[in-house]
C-alpha cells in the first residue's frame, strides 16, 4: 500500500491509470472511507487530501508455449459531460471543434447544449472552440480540476463555471467579489441574497453546476 | 487556501491610451492599447465615478438642509445604492479576470489563445454558462478604416491585430484584440446597470447598425435609443464632433495629401504604423435639413464642386461655352497642387453657422440651400475685383478703418496667418452677395465634466470634442476647466494669402484653432448682420482672458453655448433627430443638381454603424467624383 497526497489536478480517476489500479479498488478501500464520507467524489478530490493506494493485484495466467497469445489491456477511459449555456439557456446545436492532445474532432453540441465525449482516463486538458471560427470563443477545460464545494476554491470554481464571475479560481479572495457573486447565484435561484457560503447555498450551487 | 488579496479594484488603473469622450460610457484610442488594459480602464473609470454613477441610476436621499432626513436613513439610502454599483463592478472585474485569464505557468508565454480557463470533474455533469459578458462596442477609427483598405489590394502585406466582431452587435469578441489610433469604443453600461442590479436594462443590447453620433448606438426590441432607462450621454458633444470630423477628416488618406507644410502633419500612430492624413471639404455647399424630404431624408452637405452650377461639369470644362463658374479657385492657388490631385468640394463659410445650429440643436427654418440660392443668382460670390482689394494688407487695413473705425489691427494680431482677411465686408451688404463671411466662436469643454453633472442622469450634455484622426481631446488647457476653452469654428476654404494671383485654395479648408488662453482680441465679420449667428454676446464674465478692446464686442458672438439647455431634445422625439448627416454630390450635367446627386458613399447607414468617421476615405472620395486639380487650373485660367 502506499498513501498519496493528492495534487493539484489530480483524481481518482487519473491515479488509477497511474497506478494501474482500477477506480474502484483504490475510492474502495477501507483506509478511504474518511474522504468518502466528506463528500469527496472520485473525479473530486482536494490538493492534500491522502489517498490509499492498495498494491497493484498480480494476476497468473497458464499458457501453452509455442503458441501465440493475446492479451487485452483495457485501457481506461472517462466521459466528459459538459452543458454549455449561455445566461441559463442551452445552445443548442452549436458546432464545436475539440482538441485533446492535438487530436481535433468537430461535432455539434446536442438539442440540450451537451458534449458528451469519451477522452483517456489521463487527459488533463481539452480545448474546445464553440461556435463559428471568426468567434474565437475557447474553452481551456482542465480536467479532474474541479475542486470539492466545501472549499473556496471549489465555490469560486462553479460560480465562474455557472457565469457568476468572481474572478479568480485559487481560492484567494478578492474584496467582495465572491460574495457579490454569491448573492446574484442565490437571487437567480430563489435563496435568501445573503452572500453568505451557508449549507444550502453550496449544496444548490453543487447541483445546479451538476457536480 | 483562503489567502485575502487586495481588491482588485484597486490595481485596475486608468490607460492614457485612451480619451473618455463619455466617461465611463464611450472611450476614443489614442494609440495601440489591448483589449484587457481597455476593460481595465473601465474598471477603473466606473469605481472613481461610482458615487456620481450611483446618484444617478440608484437615487437615493440625501435630505437637505432645512429639512433633514434622520441621518440613519441617509446612510442606508447611500450604503445600498453604492452596494448596487459594487455589484456591478465586481461582475465586471470578475468577466475581466476570467475572459482574459492566462494559464498557470510553467513559464511559458501567455496561453490567452487556449481559452478561458473551466476546472471539469471527469465522469461528472458539469456547466458551463457565458453568463454575462461585458465584450465592447467598436467603431472602427480612420487607421483601422485605411488599413483594411489596404490589407484588401493585391499581394497586401499590410497586417491588422486580430478582431472577432459579432455580427449582431459588432461586439468585440476575441481576448487578444488590439485597439489602434482612432477607434472609439462603447463600454456595455446596460450590461453593468444590469449587473448593478438594475432590471430595466434586460432586454437592451448594443444597436449593431447604429451610431453613437445619432445617439443609436444601443437599442431595446426595435427602439433605438431604449426609451425603459436613460444611459448617460453626450450628445450635444457627439454632434458637435460628428461636424468637426466631417471637416477635419472627411476624407482622410494614409498619403500626405497637400504639397509642402501641411503634408508633414498626419497624425502618427506608434504602434500600428502609418499616419493618417485628412482633407477637409473645401468650399460651396449647401444643407438640406430631413424636414425638407430630402434624397432619403437625411441630413445632407450637398456640395457644390468647383464652380459648379447647374448644367456645369467641371471635369469636362469648355472654354467657348461654359460660364464663369462660382466660386472658382484663381490660377495660382490650383497651380499649387499635383495636378491629378481630386478637389472635393463641400461646405463653405456660410453654412459655418448654420450646421452648428441645424445640426446640434435642431433648429429648423433659416439657411437652407442658402449657398446653392447663392450661386443659382448670382454671376459670381466672390468677383475677383472685390478679392483683389483685399489681399494686399495696407488697403485691408485701410477699408477696415473705412468702415469701422473702432479698431486699427494688423491683421496677423487678431488670427495669425488665417483664411479670413478677405471677407470683411461691410456691415451694410448683406451675406452671400458680395463675398459675406461668418465665423463661429465655440466654447469647448472637458468631456469629463458630464460627471460633475448632478440631478437626472445627463444625455444631452455639452460641446466638447477630440481630434478624429488620433483621439487627442481639443481641450487642453486645464486652467480654463471652470470656463471652458474657446475655439475658432471657421469653414472657409479658398481664403488663404494670395500670392502671384491666387487663392491658396484647400490648404486650410476649415478653421479650427485654439484661442490662446481665451484671451480674445477683435473679431469682424459678417455674423453680427446673420440672423441665423446673432445669438449671445461674449459673455464676458466667463471668460477669463482679456479682450484687446474695451469697447462691447460687437462683432464677437459666442454661438449657440449656453444658448439652448436642452439642445438635444431628451427622448429624440423627431425621426430627423437620427438621421445621418451626409455628403452628396451632384452630378453635372444632368439636370438640376438636387435630382442627380449621389451620396459619396452609397449606403450612409452602414459606414455610420462602422466607422468612428463615417465619411470617404480619399480613396473612395476619389473615384471620378471630383475635378481634377488640372482641370480646375484650366477655368482658372479662362476666367481669371
Amino acid at each position: 500500500m502506499e498513501k498519496h497526497i493528492v495534487r493539484k489536478g489530480e483524481s481518482v480517476i487519473s491515479l488509477s491509470k497511474r497506478y494501474g489500479i482500477p477506480v474502484d479498488k483504490i475510492w474502495d478501500h477501507p483506509d478511504n472511507s474518511a474522504l468518502r464520507q466528506s463528500g469527496r467524489k472520485p473525479a473530486i478530490l482536494y490538493e492534500g487530501d491522502e489517498l490509499t493506494i492498495p498494491d497493484l493485484e498480480t494476476r497468473e495466467e497458464s499458457c501453452v508455449t509455442e503458441v501465440r497469445h493475446r492479451f487485452r489491456c483495457l485501457v481506461p477511459s472517462v466521459q466528459l459531460k459538459v452543458r454549455f449555456l449561455q445566461q441559463g439557456s442551452p445552445r443548442a446545436d452549436e458546432p464545436y471543434v475539440l482538441n485533446v492532445d492535438g487530436e481535433l474532432s468537430r461535432g455539434n453540441l446536442n438539442s440540450d447544449g451537451w458534449l458528451q465525449v469519451h477522452v483517456p482516463a489521463d487527459t488533463r486538458k481539452a480545448i474546445i472552440r464553440l461556435g463559428e471560427e471568426e468567434r474565437n470563443e475557447k474553452y481551456l477545460l482542465k480536467i479532474g480540476r474541479l475542486d470539492p464545494v466545501s472549499e473556496i476554491c471549489g465555490v469560486q470554481q462553479r460560480l465562474n463555471n455557472m457565469g457568476y464571475y468572481c474572478g479568480g479560481n485559487d481560492g484567494r479572495l478578492r474584496g467582495d467579489m465572491v460574495r457579490s457573486a454569491v448573492k446574484r447565484f442565490q437571487a437567480a435561484y430563489g435563496l435568501e441574497e445573503t452572500g453568505e457560503l451557508d449549507e444550502q447555498t453550496k449544496e444548490r450551487l453543487s447541483r445546479e453546476h451538476g457536480s | 487556501m483562503t489567502d485575502e488579496e487586495p481588491d482588485p479594484i484597486d490595481q485596475y488603473e486608468d490607460s492614457d491610451l485612451l480619451v473618455w469622450i463619455v466617461p465611463g460610457r464611450r472611450a476614443v484610442v489614442r494609440d495601440d492599447v489591448a483589449y484587457e488594459r481597455v476593460i481595465e480602464a473601465w474598471i477603473n473609470r466606473l469605481y472613481t465615478h461610482r458615487v456620481r454613477l450611483s446618484s444617478w441610476y440608484f437615487p437615493h436621499l440625501t435630505g437637505g438642509a432645512s429639512d433633514p432626513l434622520p441621518r440613519d436613513t441617509v446612510f442606508r439610502g447611500y450604503a445600498a445604492s453604492m452596494q448596487h454599483i459594487f455589484d456591478g463592478i465586481y461582475s465586471v472585474s470578475g468577466w475581466h479576470e476570467r475572459f482574459f485569464a492566462e494559464e498557470e505557468s510553467d513559464g511559458s508565454s501567455r496561453s490567452r489563445d487556449q481559452g478561458t480557463e473551466v476546472p471539469v470533474a471527469a465522469d461528472e455533469d458539469n456547466t458551463v454558462d457565458i453568463g454575462r459578458t461585458f465584450f465592447v462596442r467598436l467603431w472602427k477609427g480612420p487607421l483601422r478604416i485605411l488599413r483594411e483598405e489596404a490589407a484588401r489590394a493585391p499581394r497586401s502585406t499590410v497586417q491588422l491585430p486580430p478582431l472577432s466582431l459579432d455580427e449582431d452587435t459588432r461586439e468585440v469578441v476575441n481576448a487578444n484584440a488590439v485597439f489602434i489610433m482612432g477607434d472609439v469604443i462603447e463600454f456595455p453600461v446596460h450590461k453593468f446597470l444590469l449587473a448593478c442590479g438594475k432590471t430595466e436594462c434586460e432586454n437592451i443590447v448594443f444597436n449593431g447598425e447604429g451610431s453613437f453620433f445619432l445617439g443609436t448606438s444601443l437599442k431595446e426590441g426595435d427602439e433605438s435609443p431604449p426609451t425603459s432607462v436613460s444611459i448617460h450621454d453626450n450628445m450635444a458633444a457627439m454632434r458637435f464632433q460628428l461636424l468637426l470630423n466631417a471637416a477635419l477628416g472627411a476624407f482622410y488618406s494614409q498619403s500626405p495629401v497637400f504639397a509642402g507644410s501641411a503634408a508633414s502633419s498626419g497624425p502618427q500612430a506608434s504602434g500600428s504604423g502609418g499616419s493618417v492624413y485628412s482633407r477637409g471639404l473645401v468650399y460651396g455647399a449647401t444643407l438640406l435639413d430631413p424636414t425638407e424630404r430630402g434624397p432619403n431624408d437625411q441630413w445632407v452637405i450637398f456640395t457644390n464642386q468647383w464652380g459648379y452650377r447647374p448644367g456645369v461639369p467641371v471635369s469636362a470644362p469648355s472654354a467657348s461655352t461654359d460660364p464663369v463658374p462660382a466660386n472658382i479657385p484663381t490660377s495660382g492657388s490650383a497651380n499649387y497642387y499635383p495636378p491629378t490631385l481630386p478637389f472635393t468640394s463641400a461646405w463653405s463659410c456660410s453654412p459655418c453657422t448654420l450646421f452648428l445650429t441645424y445640426f446640434i440643436f435642431n433648429e429648423y427654418g433659416y439657411g437652407s440651400r442658402s449657398v446653392a440660392n447663392e450661386y443659382s443668382s448670382n454671376p459670381s460670390s466672390l468677383p475677383q475685383s472685390v478679392y483683389d482689394r483685399y489681399d494686399d494688407d495696407a488697403a485691408v487695413q485701410q477699408f477696415r478703418l473705412a468702415h469701422d473705425p473702432i479698431r486699427a489691427m494688423n491683421v496677423s494680431d487678431v488670427f495669425g496667418d488665417v483664411n479670413v482677411i478677405g471677407f470683411n465686408i461691410p456691415p451694410s451688404t448683406s451675406t452671400g452677395r458680395t463675398g459675406g463671411h461668418e465665423i463661429g466662436i465655440v466654447r469647448i469643454w472637458p468631456h469629463e465634466r458630464l460627471m460633475s453633472l448632478r440631478g437626472d442622469t445627463p444625455t444631452q450634455g455639452f460641446i466638447a470634442a477630440y481630434n478624429p484622426l488620433n483621439g487627442e481631446s481639443f481641450f487642453t488647457n486645464s486652467n480654463l476647466e471652470e470656463h471652458g476653452q474657446l475655439y475658432i469654428f471657421e469653414a472657409s476654404g479658398s481664403l488663404g494669402a494670395r500670392s502671384g494671383g491666387g487663392q491658396k485654395c484647400g490648404a486650410n479648408p476649415f478653421h479650427w484653432e485654439v484661442i490662446t488662453d481665451n484671451t480674445l482680441h477683435v473679431l469682424w465679420g459678417r455674423a453680427a448682420h446673420d440672423p441665423a449667428s446673432v445669438v449671445h454676446r461674449l459673455r464676458m464674465t466667463d471668460n477669463p482672458g482679456s479682450i484687446s478692446n474695451t469697447r462691447p464686442p460687437r462683432y464677437i458672438r459666442e454661438m449657440f453655448i449656453n444658448k439652448n439647455t436642452e439642445p438635444v431634445s431628451g427622448r429624440h422625439s423627431q425621426d430627423a433627430e437620427f438621421y445621418p448627416l451626409v455628403i452628396f454630390h451632384p452630378v453635372a450635367g444632368s439636370g438640376t443638381w438636387r435630382s442627380s446627386a449621389r451620396a459619396i458613399l452609397s449606403d450612409a447607414g452602414t459606414v455610420y454603424a462602422d466607422r468612428a468617421v463615417p465619411f470617404p476615405t480619399m480613396k473612395e472620395a476619389e473615384g471620378g467624383r471630383f475635378p481634377q486639380a488640372a482641370n480646375v487650373r484650366r477655368y482658372a485660367a479662362w476666367h481669371g
